[in-house]
């Protein structure tokens, strides 16, 4: 590089020389300066490389370039391995000097050969799914938000198809866990049911583990969804603004001096002015926020989500009803965490503080609060074939009952049972995990343990988790993922809630023990094949049922629970089972899977081992991402899943069995059309999306109309279609 | 080496409970086998109740799932009337039978019936499109038939409703003057005791002023009881006088004569907020202050001691001494009218309802905890004054105690399933016995111990059959825990 500078700057001597003794001549150069910047945006590109000729020089940080080129028309090539290169002629003038900007469009991610995910990287042990980019963002069938991915995942089923309510692997849906940053955020999307809480471009990877992970999660009986924000981007301000037909959102990112980046990002959703132009008497309202500064190893983020909806009375009861609100439905939760992240040594450390507050009020206004403090320090110190990881983690929370209604003044306090009885809660964990190079770069195994310790009211609980996992690189072309363990969780309710844990812990913990094995190919073109079987025993598992009629056959509901919370847990045990095979391309114009999953949930019900509420033995999701000329990208979903199983009652009305028949198949397809127009300094990109454009039914159960041998499923034809509208810089 | 670590560590996975939780009182011994008790359905029935025949021996009407209803005598469950029926309403002396005919104009049959009846009943042919609700006097006397047309959408255009003699002796149209949508005992009209008169409170959609007028169910004449019933807390009826005793905000207590319309003011200081009648007197809330005054009007209102200075709001029942267990939360504080609950100065209940006394008067039981759409709450006993709170049993949504001293409780109700239990709770012992599983409530047969008790059968319904409670075991010591 030096020799390089010292030659330009032998030219431009010899050119300045030249230039000098013959003012006015056709010889003298001219001074090229200007920037190069990344097409469609303002961020400059550091080491681009400008050649004319014989003369050549490199961009500097702030994407700026100087060059001095004889008099006339040059052509110049523009090169960065990360962009598509330019080549243009410019005309220079003798003596004059010509200020330029030039924009590299950046090469499309399938064909950078530059950017690769490595394995090792990884913090948490275990077979996982990863997702990022388009996967995350352009999927069809998630409307831009990358946690509805989930339920396009081998061993994920979606019992009620328009939710992104997931059961992972024949588990209760309230035993995945989802982290965010390492924080454990109570829900993923507004309601429950519409847009994301997290800003979607913030969202930067996303691991699905549907089973056997190693210690360092902990508290979770069945799978985890660990997703990750980016820090800031380094390359100078971005900016964005999205609007789609219920929510908007907007995202900055900027960077400061001292290697400090900041991001301020979020939604607010509007569906409440739509719903309000048709019925007056219904309010919603939903927004989130996203905040994050980055200072070398130390991360300072702020997020939180707020979601409101009242109905007024008279919706439900008619004039005679009277006025006033029924109350409201209200989940929010604000987190502020703290993390560093340091090497000191062979040792990696990470650690951080979080602190949140989360609200949660069901119809009618009561609510619970809860305030805590967490706690997470993670070690990781690597020897030459062995790793050791150690690690606490946990939070002191308080929670007391409220009444968020301002207008009911009857309220009902213990509908909320367990989950709203004021009390202090903490819950901590320490693991300790060693991992081994058995035979090097072929063999590993990692054998760990955690021990947890739950404490709310007068009842205190201890679990001990052990694990351990087995991966081994058969082939250069073939590995082999194994891993058994033992996976306990506290009473959880069956949708994760804000504000909803640490309760009713008489109850006892949870336990699943889960064995997995899986072998990947990876294939010409970048293809990959897997294959999971894997086998889940459930003890103790807070479960929920579909049905809520009383029925001979069913799981009754812990004696020891009031309320709601009764209505809808029920404690069982039992076990699944099953194989899940994908065939996957991450690379190329083509890109997407094909997940296969073939299982069988079944819980010990008072008649025997019966299929679980949420059983599904056939999940088919099929989905393609294509990359077209013009800066299109279209893509599509198949979706194919068993029906729900439902009981069907004897000619009596009677009902000695349970899930004796099936409910029918659903069959989805979804659509997505994404384009994108690059202007110089920004971009503007329009998607076109349809979710379920088959007009496929949702069915999730069955009602009785005069006969009982006739049962009538009950569910709806939908569709939903969006359009969106970003632009960003 | 490293197995021997391995299979220690799978040895050590574990789970470990510290629970200082439990409630006090263990539920022994085994449940009575229902399977071989009569029934008194054939399918799943909705709704069961006990009901005087004809001949004044006792019968038990059973609503089935398909619109079945199904009588038979309690002693002989053999005897059987079977009706098809479009809505029905059981009261203990009759069963209104609802049913529309198939004409074209829409009629509706209503059969007034009482089982062992081998005639067709009282049948009465409406003629309007759509019944909403009938709505009987506790002796079954007489009913009102509110009907609309369900071609309106306008609740205003309901505008009538049919006030009979269930004998069909007497019948009147009447103007609806009220919300046939309101909650029941909010606005909605009701019988004397003795079903001569229906009170209507003109109130929401008439022009005229609200006033309580008695509706005479034997001629036309209708008595206006001059009382605006905009500011009226709360009504009780002195069957004994014939008047209606009306708590007013604006005016105070006065009872007002549906014979003649006469009044009697008992107090006249405005504020009134609450009233009950216990042994012959008026129990009344005013300002703050509780006060009572004799029915007969022989002396004038007296100031119950204290019960403002410690900020009562109201009565929940009265002991057998005349003591006052009242709340300090309002009516309205929590749903089903539930709130704390005081004696003197001993807070015994934190937010519940359903107070008695136990029958020796040394105890106070109620359901704490329930404030919850469903009522169900945790069955506690205390002795007075200032006992403990003793956990009889949770999620209990109905409990009597018997003659034995034991609590008869349905409990682990906090959802109808097959958990419901009916459980006999001895507190001297400290042990409940287990009486019936899978029963979701209960009713007492008249003239008799047993019950009848409503089992969880399938997924829409349950069996009704006739339960005698086991004697109280002399010890409980060799029976099993469950």
């Amino acid at each position: 590089m030096k020799s390089l500078g010292a030659l330009l700057f032998l030219c431009a001597a010899v050119h300045s020389a030249l230039a000098d003794s013959t003012v006015g001549s056709s010889d003298a150069p001219g001074k090229l300066t200007g920037r190069v910047l990344e097409r469609g945006s303002i961020t400059p590109i550091v080491g681009a490389h400008l050649q004319s000729g014989d003369v050549e020089a490199v961009s500097d940080e702030g994407g700026h370039f100087e060059l001095l080129l004889p008099a006339g028309k040059r052509q110049i090539d523009i090169t960065h391995d990360a962009h598509l290169p330019l080549r243009l002629t410019e005309t220079v003038v003798a003596g004059q000097g010509l200020k330029l900007e030039y924009s590299l469009l950046k090469k499309p991610r399938y064909k950078n050969k530059y950017e690769s995910t490595v394995r090792g990287q990884a913090r948490h042990e275990g077979e996982r799914f990863t997702l990022k980019d388009e996967e995350l963002h352009q999927l069809p069938g998630t409307l831009g938000d990358p946690f509805r991915v989930i339920g396009m995942l081998p061993g994920v089923t979606t019992p009620i198809p328009l939710l992104p309510y997931y059961v992972v692997r024949g588990s209760s849906p309230g035993s995945t866990g989802f982290f965010l940053d390492g924080m454990r955020v109570p829900q993923l999307f507004h309601f429950l049911a519409m847009g994301g809480v997290v800003h979607p471009q913030l969202v930067d990877k996303l691991d699905f583990y549907a089973g056997s992970y190693d210690v360092s999660f902990g508290r979770y009986a069945g799978g985890i969804i660990d997703a990750s924000t980016r820090p800031g981007r380094s390359d100078g301000q971005h900016g964005e603004v999205e609007v789609r037909l219920y929510d908007a959102s907007t995202l900055g990112e900027a960077k400061l001096p001292n290697g400090v980046t900041m991001e301020l990002g979020g939604h607010v959703g509007y569906p409440g002015y739509i719903l309000h132009a048709i019925d007056n008497r219904i309010d919603l309202q939903y927004y989130d926020y996203q905040f994050r500064f980055d200072w070398k190893g130390i991360t300072i983020e702020a997020l939180g989500s707020y979601d409101n909806l009242n109905i007024n009375s008279s919706a439900l009861g008619g004039a005679g009803a009277g006025s006033g609100a029924i109350g409201q439905l209200r989940l929010d939760f604000h987190r502020v965490q703290i993390r560093d992240r340091e090497r000191v040594g062979r040792t990696e450390i990470e650690s951080a503080l979080v602190a949140g507050i989360d609200e949660m009020a069901i119809f009618g206004g009561q609510g619970v609060t809860k305030d805590f403090i967490g706690w997470r320090l993670y070690t990781t110190t690597h020897f030459k074939r062995f790793r050791l990881q150690i690690g606490t983690d946990g939070e002191v929370s308080q929670f007391q009952a409220s009444n968020f209604s301002a207008s009911d003044p009857r309220s009902a306090p213990d509908e909320l049972g367990d989950l709203a009885g004021k009390r202090f809660g903490v819950v901590s964990g320490t693991f300790a995990q060693g991992t081994i190079d058995l035979w090097p770069k072929r063999l590993s195994i990692t054998l760990g343990a955690r021990l947890d310790i739950y404490h709310a009211g007068a009842v205190t609980l201890l679990g001990i988790d052990p694990r351990i996992l087995a991966h081994a690189n058969l082939q250069p072309w073939l590995s082999m993922n194994a891993g058994f363990g033992l996976y306990q969780q506290p009473p959880s309710f069956p949708v994760a809630l804000p504000g909803v844990d640490t309760y009713a812990l008489q109850l006892g913990l949870q336990r699943s023990w889960q064995g997995s094995v899986g072998i990947e190919a990876k294939m010409p073109q970048t293809f990959s094949l897997s294959l999971t079987g894997y086998y889940e025993k459930f003890e103790n598992l807070n479960d929920t049922v579909i049905d809520l009629a009383p029925s001979l056959c069913t799981a009754p509901p812990p004696e020891s629970l009031e309320g709601l919370p009764a209505t809808i847990t029920r404690q069982v045990s039992g076990q699944s089972y099953g194989m899940e095979l994908l065939l996957r391309r991450k690379e190329g114009r083509v890109t997407g899977w094909i997940a296969y999953t073939l299982s069988r949930s079944e819980r010990n019900f008072s008649c025997g081992l019966k299929p679980a509420d949420f059983d599904q033995p056939h999940v088919l999701n099929v989905v393609v991402q294509v990359r077209l000329p013009w800066r299109l990208m279209a893509g599509a979903r198949l979706f194919v899943q068993s029906g729900l199983p439902a009981t069907k009652l004897d000619i009596n009305g009677r009902a000695a069995d349970r899930n004796n028949f099936r409910l029918p198949t659903t069959v989805q397809l979804d659509l997505r059309l994404d384009r994108e127009w690059i202007f110089r300094r920004w971009s503007l990109s329009a998607f076109l999306e349809v979710v379920n454009a088959t007009y496929s039914q949702a069915q999730f159960g069955v009602s009785y109309q005069n006969t009982y041998y006739q049962p009538q499923p009950y569910g709806f034809n939908w569709i939903l279609p969006s359009v969106g509208l970003k632009g960003r810089f | 080496m490293r197995a021997l670590i391995f299979v220690a560590g799978l040895l050590s996975a574990c789970s470990y409970t510290f629970d200082d939780s439990k409630t006090e009182i263990p539920q022994i011994g085994t449940p009575v086998d229902l399977v071989g008790l009569p029934h008194y359905n054939v399918l799943p029935a909705t709704e069961a109740a006990v009901v005087v025949g004809v001949d004044d021996k006792l019968w038990v009407a059973v609503k089935e799932f398909g619109n079945t209803l199904r009588l038979s005598l309690l002693d002989d469950p053999t005897v059987q009337e079977v009706y098809s029926s479009d809505t029905t309403v059981i009261t203990y002396r009759a069963i209104f039978i609802e049913k529309a005919t198939l004409s074209a104009t829409g009629e509706i049959e209503v059969t007034v019936h009482q089982p062992g009846d081998s005639g067709p009943g009282v049948v009465f042919d409406f003629f309007d499109t759509g019944g909403l609700f009938i709505l009987p006097a506790s002796n079954s006397a007489a009913f009102a038939f509110v009907h609309g047309d369900t071609t309106e959408q306008d609740v205003r255009a309901l505008d009538k409703y049919v006030l009979a003699r269930s004998d069909g002796s007497f019948t009147r149209t009447l103007p609806v003057n009220f919300s046939p949508m309101a909650n029941v005992g909010a606005d909605i009209p009701f019988f004397s005791d003795d079903g001569e008169v229906l009170f209507d409170l003109e109130k929401a959609y008439t022009e005229s002023p609200n006033n309580i007028v008695a509706r005479h169910t034997h001629d036309t004449n209708d008595v206006s009881l001059n009382a605006d019933y905009s500011y009226v807390s709360k009504l009780e009826t002195d069957q004994m006088r014939q008047r209606l005793l009306i708590c007013d905000f604006k005016t105070g207590l006065f009872a007002a004569s549906w014979i003649d319309g006469s009044h009697t003011v008992y107090d006249s200081d405005p504020g009134c907020t609450d009233v009950s009648i216990q042994n012959d007197f008026a129990y009344y809330s005013i300002n703050d202050e509780l006060r009572f005054v004799p029915l007969d009007g022989s002396a004038l209102p007296t100031v119950v001691p204290d019960f403002a200075e410690r900020q009562a709001v109201r009565v929940l029942i009265f002991g057998p001494k005349n003591e006052v267990i009242y709340s300090k939360d309002s009516r309205r504080k929590y749903v089903n009218g539930v709130g704390d609950g005081w004696l003197g100065d001993w807070r015994f209940m934190e937010r519940g309802g359903a107070v008695s006394f136990s029958n020796d008067d040394t105890r106070l039981r109620w359901l704490e905890h329930a404030a919850k759409p469903n009522g169900v709450g945790d069955l506690t006993s205390a002795l007075i004054p200032g006992g403990s709170p003793l956990t009889l049993a949770l999620n209990v949504s109905q409990y009597q105690e018997l003659d034995d001293g034991r609590v008869l409780a349905v409990a682990d109700h906090a959802t109808a399933g097959i958990q419901n239990r009916i459980i006999a709770i001895d507190e001297q012992a400290k042990v409940a016995y287990y009486i019936a599983e899978g029963a979701t409530g209960y009713q007492n047969i008249p003239n008799s111990n047993d019950i009848l008790v409503d089992v969880v059968t399938g997924a829409t319904g349950r069996d009704v059959v006739r339960l005698k409670i086991p004697p109280k075991p002399a010890a409980p010591a060799d029976l099993g825990t469950r």
